[in-house]
């Protein structure tokens, strides 16, 4: 940082702590954030939309379902002035809209945005006067204060109570895109590799870590001999272009041969289908301090017989991204699919249980009633308890439901992109284990190397699943499938319950595997013994796969009758309903 | 029976309905959310068809031995008790069962020979099978939006069923039953239809029910003896619908602003 800029961030932070330091406002200032819930809550009631709120550059008006609202407000002289201010702007926003009093053409400026909105402020006064009688008496005494505190010579600035216009967008606002980085680096499946292509035959390759720096500081050699040719590594670095070139350099690969091999998380272009003997020996990922909250779990290495200590750092997040459309659809779409679970649920669910010696129920109980009879005549006070009656049995069952929704889970099985199979399948299980009062929890889980394991709480245990039942639509696929970390945490998390009967149920379309260092062996290992810690912890476990290839390796992490797999998608919630069953066959 | 008719506004062809299904005898099956007028509407046909009227609210431990009778012991003696629904079979009543899909299966196993041509009530706990008087007539009511999973009612037991759904009446005859249940000015009547239409535009809060007639009538019942406005609809509406703080509170400004 240069001199002046020092002096200029000194100078304006200076400014700003001035202006805000006084108690006086500081008392009667409303912040937007600590009410915009109940604002929300409050429009969407008013106007039957799914309306948003978001802080705007100063007043504020609406854009299709966005409320734009001042981020704090202490124009006026009580806190509950303020306060009213913004319901008022809500109420206001509200017959705008429905009025549709709003810029039709691009490009006003503000002077004219501000101005459309002050002009057509009597229609919109009309309507909200008749429709909110409070608002009269609000609007009066802001138009009041506004005044008063406006200087003599200067018109009052009623953009406060009026807005400005905006421009609705045609078709919706789509979430703002990031410029600069590909879509490409989050999607894996829009770009399909279309050209594979043989290698020469090798017998080791060893795996490069990518030197990040050495890519930045690569200068733009050409070697002019070269052009459209591939070259082997020689210790240059360059950028990795992502294009799919692979046949233009057919020729010069067949020359080449492929002794080491870098990994990245750019999405595949091309595949260059190499054999050779499996030795490679992958880096592991070095020790990076975390930020913000985190948890670090151990890890077990299968070839040395103990553990890594803290060696995963997870990181527990918190998921706040509602997509309503897509609980909504999932619902409409699956409403027999529902229906059927619920069905079947209900035979699981309704078995009853005989209960002898009641003192009600449908039928007597022979052996109370004999022995009434001999009290009776032996003079004794005889018991009341004589029926037979059936109960339903209650089963004291916590379930967590993980969801792996790494990058392959992006992919298709049975023309069925799997992510969407494990997002509807939660929906609707977690709808009917909601109908049953049955505690549950739905997690989700990716990972970039152990020094980023993400997981991500979609419904807690004590969450309301009205609440949490919209934001399972919006998980994207993203990330690596680090199973352990993931079924570690979620031992700690099932720990925390009191029920008799805990169960994790993983989702999963994959085998384990990380950016660095976990997968084969070392993977399956480590998952084993995740699923071991669970298993001292009286935690059960079932996993459901939902690839062909599972069988070679889910039996051995989770043990025969642990696990399902399930060769196409919509199996999934069959297979649910049968895990249900046997979690209630259970003593 | 007492001699006032109850006060119920018809919506629809409900009453028509009825009287034609009575007619042929023909079981009725009331769908329809909380607190939009079932028992109301089944308590004034029964008035204006002057018959007896047997209501039985199900709940989940309601079996069919509550409904058709059982022996209990007197001395060293079992005696037998009719139930509810075996009284009403018998002496010709109409039997109103209240949210039938709470009860256990039995229950709805044990009406359907009373819900279709045969007409008779086998009582297996005396051997006996009791036909049904002329009058009997057979009515439940349901409640599709509970979301209560094993709270389906079985395709075969709904088709024995003539059905009549009943929902929030639209906003002037709503006003109107606010007046004639409670004498509350028809202007606050108004007011107060209008923020229950408004909270069930709330589709998406995870408030499990909306804002009821009921709880309107309610309100204005409070509002007609001198509770402040405000605060009867805090107590007869917002704080029904919903424990949430949030949710409370917000709703709570959205009706103070529109009262």
């Amino acid at each position: 940082m240069s001199l002046d800029e020092y002096i200029y961030g000194k100078f304006a932070k200076y400014l700003k702590h001035n202006r805000k330091s006084s108690a006086e406002i500081a008392a009667r200032i409303v912040h937007l954030d600590d009410i915009r819930q109940k604002l929300i809550i409050v429009s969407r009631a008013i106007t039957g939309c799914v309306i948003e709120i978001f802080i705007a550059e100063r007043e504020g008006g609406y854009k299709n379902n966005n409320f734009f609202l001042p981020e704090s407000m202490s124009l006026f002289s009580t806190r509950q002035q303020n306060l009213w201010y913004y319901l008022y702007r809500i109420i206001y926003l509200s017959i705008q809209k429905e009025l549709g009093l709003n810029s039709t053409e691009e490009g006003n400026t503000l002077e004219e945005s501000r101005i459309k909105a002050a002009e057509n402020s009597s229609t919109v006064l009309k309507k909200l006067f008749e429709d909110f009688p409070v608002a009269k008496e609000w609007h009066d005494s802001f138009y009041q204060q506004i005044q008063t505190n406006t200087a003599k010579n200067k018109a009052p600035d009623l953009t406060w109570l009026y807005g400005k216009w905006m421009k609705d967008d045609t078709g919706g606002t789509p979430e703002k895109k990031l410029n600069n980085i590909p879509g490409s680096t989050f999607k894996k499946e829009t770009i399909l590799p279309k050209t594979i292509l043989k290698a020469n035959a090798v017998e080791e390759v060893t795996v490069m870590e990518v030197d990040k720096k050495q890519q930045e500081d690569y200068v733009l050699n050409h070697y002019f001999e070269k052009v459209d040719t591939a070259d082997e590594f020689s210790g240059v670095w360059r950028d990795f272009d992502g294009e799919d070139q692979l046949e233009d350099h057919q020729d010069a690969l067949d020359e080449l041969n492929m002794r080491f091999t870098v990994r990245v998380d750019d999405p595949t272009h091309s595949v260059y289908q190499a054999e050779f003997t499996e030795n490679t020996t992958i880096s592991e990922s070095a020790e990076v301090d975390g930020k913000g909250y985190h948890i670090k779990y151990d890890e077990w290495d299968y070839s040395k017989r103990r553990y890594k200590e803290g060696f995963c750092k997870l990181y527990p997040l918190n998921y706040h991204k509602a997509d309503v459309a897509y609980y909504k659809n999932t619902i409409k779409d699956n409403a027999t699919i529902l229906n059927n679970l619920r069905k079947m649920l209900a035979n699981v669910n309704n078995k009853m249980q005989q209960l002898q010696r009641q003192t009600q129920g449908e039928s007597f109980d022979i052996d109370a009633t004999t022995d009434m009879l001999v009290d009776i005549h032996t003079k004794r006070t005889p018991t009341e308890k004589i029926y037979n009656t059936k109960r339903k049995r209650d089963k004291d069952i916590s379930i967590l439901l993980l969801l792996d929704v790494s990058l392959s889970s992006d992919g298709y099985a049975a023309g069925e992109r799997v992510i969407d199979v494990e997002k509807q399948a939660s929906i609707l299980f977690g709808e009917i284990l909601n109908e049953y009062n049955i505690d549950f929890s739905v997690n989700c889980f990716y990972s970039k190397t152990r020094n980023f394991s993400n997981y991500v709480t979609l419904k807690d245990f004590d969450e309301d699943w009205n609440n949490a039942k919209y934001k399972i639509g919006g998980i994207d696929p993203q990330g690596y499938t680090r199973i352990g970390t993931a079924l570690r945490h979620s031992g700690a998390l099932l720990d925390k319950r009191n029920a008799k009967n805990k169960w994790v149920i993983l989702i999963s379309d994959g085998k384990p595997n990380d950016f660095d260092k976990y997968e084969g062996r070392y993977g399956i290992n480590d998952v084993k013994q995740a699923l071991r810690e669970l298993k001292q912890k009286n935690i059960n476990s079932y996993a459901l796969a939902i690839e062909a290839q599972a069988k070679y390796y889910l039996p051995q992490m989770f043990g025969q009758n642990h696990y399902q797999i399930l060769t196409t998608p919509v199996d999934l919630l069959s297979s649910l309903v049968k895990f249900y069953e046997k979690l209630k066959c259970l003593p | 029976m007492s001699t006032k008719t109850p006060y119920y506004h018809p919506t629809g062809k409900e009453v028509e309905v009825f009287e034609e299904a009575y007619k042929n005898k023909i079981p009725i099956l009331l769908k329809g959310p909380t607190g939009t007028g079932k028992s109301r509407f089944i308590e004034y046909i029964a008035h204006k068809l002057d018959k007896k009227l047997i209501t039985i609210s199900c709940h989940e431990e309601t079996s069919s031995t509550d409904l058709i009778g059982r022996f209990i012991i007197k001395g060293a003696e079992t005696v037998w008790i009719d139930g509810p629904l075996t009284q009403a079979v018998k002496n010709g009543a109409i039997i109103y069962l209240d949210e039938i899909a709470e009860a256990r299966p039995d229950v709805i196993v044990a009406i359907h020979s009373l819900t279709d041509h045969r007409r008779e009530l086998f009582v297996d706990k005396l051997g006996e099978t009791i036909k049904a008087h002329k009058d009997f007539m057979l009515v439940a009511s349901f409640n599709p939006g509970y979301q209560r999973g094993y709270k389906e009612l079985k395709p075969s037991t709904r088709q024995r069923f003539a059905a009549l759904s009943f929902n929030y009446p639209k906003e002037g005859i709503e006003a109107e039953i606010l007046v004639n249940e409670t004498g509350v000015d028809i202007s606050d009547a108004k007011k107060l239809v209008q923020i229950g239409n408004k909270i069930r535009n709330l589709t998406e809060l995870g408030l499990s029910e909306t804002v009821s007639t009921r709880l309107l009538v309610d309100a204005a019942k409070f509002i007609h003896t001198g509770l402040p406005k405000r605060l009867s609809i805090k107590v007869a509406v917002v704080e029904p619908l919903t424990d949430d703080n949030e949710i409370a509170e917000a709703l709570t400004d959205l009706c103070n602003m529109m009262i």
